[in-house]
């Protein structure tokens, strides 16, 4: 029984957490099915050389042809499971397989450990095996897992960006090469939640955008909902990023350092006593290459960021507890050395203390305290640019639980209270300054249902409560229900469903018409605004008629209320800066996955329609794109070697065309009695918003990479040429000039990077 | 080999195809469009309006333009609601500055018989030489209706104080009240001599300094509904005098004449439009395209009527001497 250790617990309810599930199951006990003789598996999932967890690894019961899924933190739990011998195969891509014998005891837990090998030999047929076998009632419509080293074989550009690979998945919009904000199904920006761990991080970019502020090395894996997310997350009516962060190696002391045209890095791990920890950073070196984002525009960009992460988990302080604390910082500064142009600075902070706890019994909980400010800073110096001023700080704790009952099934709750205070100091156009300072506190709870007892049949069903709201006209109650499915008919065969109504009470106020958006000011939404809300209608099928192939098809439709838009119309000071406007997008999007060793080709497809509702005008937002193409093929070669080829087609964003000109009668002093006579200007005359259209955007990437091993040292060589015909794709034109602005030209890149 | 050859050459030719530009047109059809401009104010019986219309240029600067869009031979109707009166606006000609890019006489219409005597609806319409008609909506205002305060105001104050402050009152209460706009000022009028010659000129006086990252920045009273009283800083107008000549030693060439409180009120029209210039970068910097307000029917332009009233505010001679100016 190498690489695992077996264990059983007598089932009991012991914490007094308990009691919240002893209440549901009150409740919910005339559903509970038959589980005599029933036990169950619950094991951990981890690198037997680091310890380091492994998520969404595949677990299989062999004599049962049932799966399971590790979570983002390596556990899993199998419950109803027969009174008798069984057969665990445990596969992870990258590592080797193993199998373990477990012996299932009624009313017991049994424990696993399943410590697995690293291994350069693919054995991709166990693992997607497992997979099926795992997915087979999992509602996940709309949900991508994606562990960090999917990403390492995919063309990294100038370095790998967290962001950027979201962009190459259908429904997921970019902002371009100049950008790496994402727009998903039709919704701006400002509606995705990104996490790192438990905690919101408010403005995750560097450098206008152009490059995430996560790095990479630091993450262990990522949970991304392009709609129709449970009742655990809220605050945003788009999608949710949740990005799980390493805990280090617990067994020995290792670093990785690396290169590339762009920044510096320095990644470092290590056990501490009875835990580990990871000190991550990363910081720019040169602008030359930021140049080429901006066709040869100099960005004096200057920034870093910074993660540190330290668990801890000791049996004999506290059985089966985590403890983690975790800070990150990151950094920009935009100082151009000249007083005639405006400089720029922000950044991000968060503190994270996390405790998580495995019970006795079939059941996870957690409490999680965290912080998370934001500053931002426009600096106008002599530009004529307006001064802003933006400073976000959230404080959130919120406690998770999750049970699984014989029959399969699962309750999950918590609560979660977060104070979130913003200030937003600001020019106006007569140099006077305005400070809008505000305060919130939002209080909610959630629970949800997971019926997971039929293997072809799974259903996901929640709510949330909000009892207090940061602010907001209405009443301080919202709901949030929320419900998927997933109906298995055949075993290739499945219908997917989700359902929700999602609020968010935290407006950005950028105009979304910006070309470059340096960073999005953060505001409670007024009070004589009603919160924005949406429902999320999807439905999917998917389809795997073999271990190598699967096609996933899903449609969507959303409806928005409520958004917060700038007013453009804000003519004198007691108008409102925000109005409310309506919207819907609906869209169709299609992916097929094959895999025949050493190949792995995935293709998406995807067809949208975006429209917002202002003062009555029906508009399409300038990130609806109505045609997405992504074609990616990645061969891993053995011996180190990889290479892979992304292509991708956008077609043209809509934007408003010149109509002509006019001679405007400006009026510069009321009181001249004459500017009838001789105050005209001449002034852009615009045709209807939107109506235009862009040229297509196509690119294509190819990435070849090498890893080299001697003893524990690690060499990876990653060469990269981004848009390698050579695609002159618009960025946008100068209404003043018409001077064409161009995106990325052909661009080799060299990544490369140290481990030990 | 020939294979090889031959698919290197058919995919040389696709990446060299797809890796074009693709041409983008930032302009759209031309959009004919004209835009009727006419302020009926309260203080005159000399009445303006002009019609120009759109126009295109190779390119994307307006000024490369030289054809002159304001259009003459339009029939312009004002009509008096209350009393049914129509007064038909005439047709001429202004003699441009040297500097226009436009060669010709500006064309515009006037009435030179008509002064709003008393508050009633009013309407205009437009009829171009191609059939087109514009037309819009206001009302006038009779500023008979509004008093300056009496406070007999002098520039110093006759007693101790930081502040003047000039207050205004609605004689008779009226319920459109809510939908007029006040533009308060208050300037110095003051002649200097140059070359032997004397020239009138007006200072005008902010209510206020604020200190910004870029130095002081005056701060002059907005366009405002629901005010009554304007309030100035006795050290604004003192900066303001010190203004007049700046850095110039004599001035002994600045002759003080004396200050006027202005008052003037402008129709709800009249003062969007105003505001809505005065918007571009404003709170947010961030505006791709300037907010554009006109209440014409089937153009663009604005039709608002305007009114005005003032007091003088004596300067003290005494005081003008400080500066070492002549005083009136």
């Amino acid at each position: 029984m190498n690489y695992s250790t077996i264990t059983h617990f007598q089932q009991k309810h012991s914490f007094p957490l308990h009691f919240i599930a002893i209440i549901f199951l009150f409740f919910t006990s005339n559903i509970i099915v038959d589980a005599q003789d029933k036990g169950m598996l619950r094991g951990f999932v981890a690198d037997s050389l680091t310890a380091e967890a492994l998520p969404y690894a595949n677990i299989v019961i062999k004599e049962l042809n049932r799966g399971a899924n590790t979570d983002s933190r390596g556990f899993f739990i199998m419950a109803s499971l027969p009174n008798r011998r069984l057969t665990v195969l445990v596969s992870y891509v990258g590592y080797k397989s193993r199998q373990f014998v477990v012996e299932i005891e009624p009313y017991v837990v049994t424990n696993l450990r399943a410590l697995l090998p690293v291994t350069n030999i693919q054995m991709k047929t166990v693992e997607t095996t497992g997979e099926r076998a795992a997915k087979e009632n999992a509602t996940d419509l709309s949900l991508q897992r994606i562990a960090i080293r999917d990403l390492e074989n995919l063309p990294k550009g100038v370095e790998l960006d967290i962001f950027r690979s979201l962009q190459t998945m259908p429904g997921v919009q970019t902002g371009g090469d100049v950008s790496a904000r994402f727009y998903v199904r039709g919704s701006p920006g400002n509606e995705n939640l990104v996490q790192l761990d438990n905690t919101t991080i408010y403005n995750p970019y560097h450098a206008l955008g152009i490059f995430s502020a996560i790095d990479p090395d630091m993450i262990s894996s990522m949970e991304f909902y392009k709609g129709g997310f449970p009742s655990e997350y809220t605050h945003r009516l788009s999608s949710v990023l949740k990005v799980i962060t390493k805990d280090g190696n617990k067994n020995s002391f290792g670093g990785k350092a690396s290169i590339s045209l762009l920044t510096a890095k320095l990644f470092l791990e290590g056990p501490i006593p009875s835990g580990s920890f990871i000190i991550s950073g990363r910081k720019n070196y040169s602008d030359v290459i930021l140049k080429k984002f901006r066709n040869n525009n100099s960005i004096p960009a200057d920034f870093y960021d910074l993660f540190a992460k330290a668990t801890y988990s000791n049996n004999s302080f506290l059985q089966d507890a985590k403890f983690s604390v975790s800070i990150f910082n990151s950094s920009d500064k935009i100082i151009n050395n000249n007083l005639l142009r405006e400089d720029f600075k922000w950044n991000n902070k968060t503190l994270d203390f996390n405790y998580f706890q495995v019970s006795d019994s079939p059941l996870f909980y957690q409490l999680d305290l965290s912080y998370s400010s934001f500053y931002g800073e426009k600096i106008p110096n002599l530009s004529g640019a307006k001064g802003l001023k933006n400073n976000l700080t959230d404080f959130t704790m919120r406690l998770d639980f999750s049970y699984v009952y014989d029959s399969k099934d699962e309750l999950a709750g918590g609560f979660k209270i977060t104070e979130v205070h913003t200030d937003l100091t600001l020019e106006n156009f007569r140099g006077q300054v305005t400070n809008t300072n505000t305060h919130g506190v939002n209080v909610s709870a959630y629970v949800k249902y997971k019926i997971l007892r039929s293997s072809i049949f799974g259903a996901d069903i929640g709510g949330r409560a909000h009892a207090t709201r940061f602010a907001g006209g209405g009443s301080s109650v919202f709901l949030e229900p929320r419900t998927s499915f997933t109906f298995r008919f055949i075993p290739e065969v499945a219908l997917k469903g989700s359902w929700g109504i999602y609020m968010q009470d935290l407006v950005t106020i950028s105009d979304e018409n910006e070309v470059v958006s340096i960073f999005d000011p953060w505001i409670i939404t007024p009070l004589y605004l009603r919160p924005s809300s949406a429902i999320h209608y999807i439905t999917g099928l998917e389809i795997t008629p073999s271990y190598n192939l699967s096609f996933n098809l899903e449609g969507y439709y959303k409806i928005m209320h409520n958004l917060a838009i700038v007013n453009d119309q804000k003519y004198f000071e007691t108008d409102p800066d925000l109005i409310a406007g309506s919207g819907k997008a609906y869209g169709v999007e299609f992916e097929t996955k094959f895999q025949l060793d050493p190949f792995k080709f995935t293709g998406s497809y995807s067809w949208m329609r975006a429209f917002k509702d202002v003062r009555g005008v029906v508009y399409s937002p300038r990130y609806d794109s109505r045609h997405n193409v992504n074609l990616s093929l990645e061969a891993d070669f053995g011996n180190g070697w990889a290479a892979s080829a992304v292509w991708t087609y956008t077609s043209g964003l809509p934007f408003t065309q010149i109509a002509g000109y006019y001679d405007r009668l400006t009026i510069d002093q009321i009181s001249d009695n004459k500017f009838l006579l001789d105050a005209y200007s001449p002034f852009v005359l615009l045709g209807d918003i939107n109506t235009g259209q862009l040229p297509d955007y196509h690119r294509l990437d190819l990435s070849f990479s090498k890893k080299i091993q001697i003893n524990r040292l690690k060499m990876y060589i990653d060469i990269s040429v981004l848009n390698v015909y050579n695609r002159n794709n618009l960025f946008y034109f100068r209404r003043d000039t018409g001077e064409r602005v161009n995106m990325l030209p052909f661009l080799p890149s060299v990544n490369f990077k140290v481990e030990l | 080999m020939r294979k090889v050859i031959s698919f290197l050459f058919v995919a040389l030719n696709i990446i060299v195809i797809i890796s074009c530009d693709d041409q983008v047109n930032p302009k759209t059809d031309f959009r004919e469009v004209y835009a009727l401009n006419c302020v009926i104010r309260g203080d005159t019986s000399f009445q303006v309006a002009t019609i120009s219309k759109s126009y295109n240029v190779d390119g994307f600067d307006p000024l490369t333009n030289s054809n002159d869009p304001f259009i003459k031979g339009a029939k312009i109707k004002l009509t008096f609601e209350s009393t049914g009166e129509t007064f038909l606006f005439r047709d001429t000609t202004l003699v441009r500055p040297a500097d226009s890019r436009y060669t010709t006489q500006m064309s515009y219409y006037y009435i030179n018989n008509f002064k709003p005597a008393y508050e009633s609806p009013i309407s205009i319409e437009a009829v171009l030489p191609n059939g087109k008609a514009l037309t819009a909506k206001s009302n006038t205002l009779f500023i008979s209706r509004y008093a300056i305060e009496d406070k007999s105001y002098s520039i110093p104050l006759a007693t101790f104080g930081k502040y003047i402050n000039f207050s205004w009152t609605a004689v008779t209460q009226s319920t459109k009240d809510a939908q007029i706009y006040y533009v308060p000022e208050l300037v110095i009028a003051y002649s200097k001599i140059q070359n032997g010659v004397q020239v009138e000129l007006q200072k005008k006086v902010p209510l206020n300094y604020i200190s910004g990252e870029n130095g002081d920045y005056p701060i002059y009273p907005s366009i405002q509904s629901n005010v009554t009283s304007a309030i100035f800083d006795t050290m604004t107008i003192r900066r303001s005098l010190e203004e007049i000549s700046a850095s110039d030693p004599n001035k002994q060439n600045y002759i003080i004449h004396k200050a006027i409180f202005r008052l003037i009120i402008t129709d709800k029209n009249l003062a969007v439009y105003y505001a809505a210039q005065k918007t571009f970068l404003d709170e947010f910097s961030v505006r791709v395209t300037q907010p554009e307000f006109t209440n014409i029917n089937g153009g663009l332009g604005i039709f608002g009527t305007l009114n005005s009233t003032q007091i003088d505010v004596p300067i003290k001679p005494d005081y003008i001497k400080i500066f070492g100016y002549r005083s009136f």
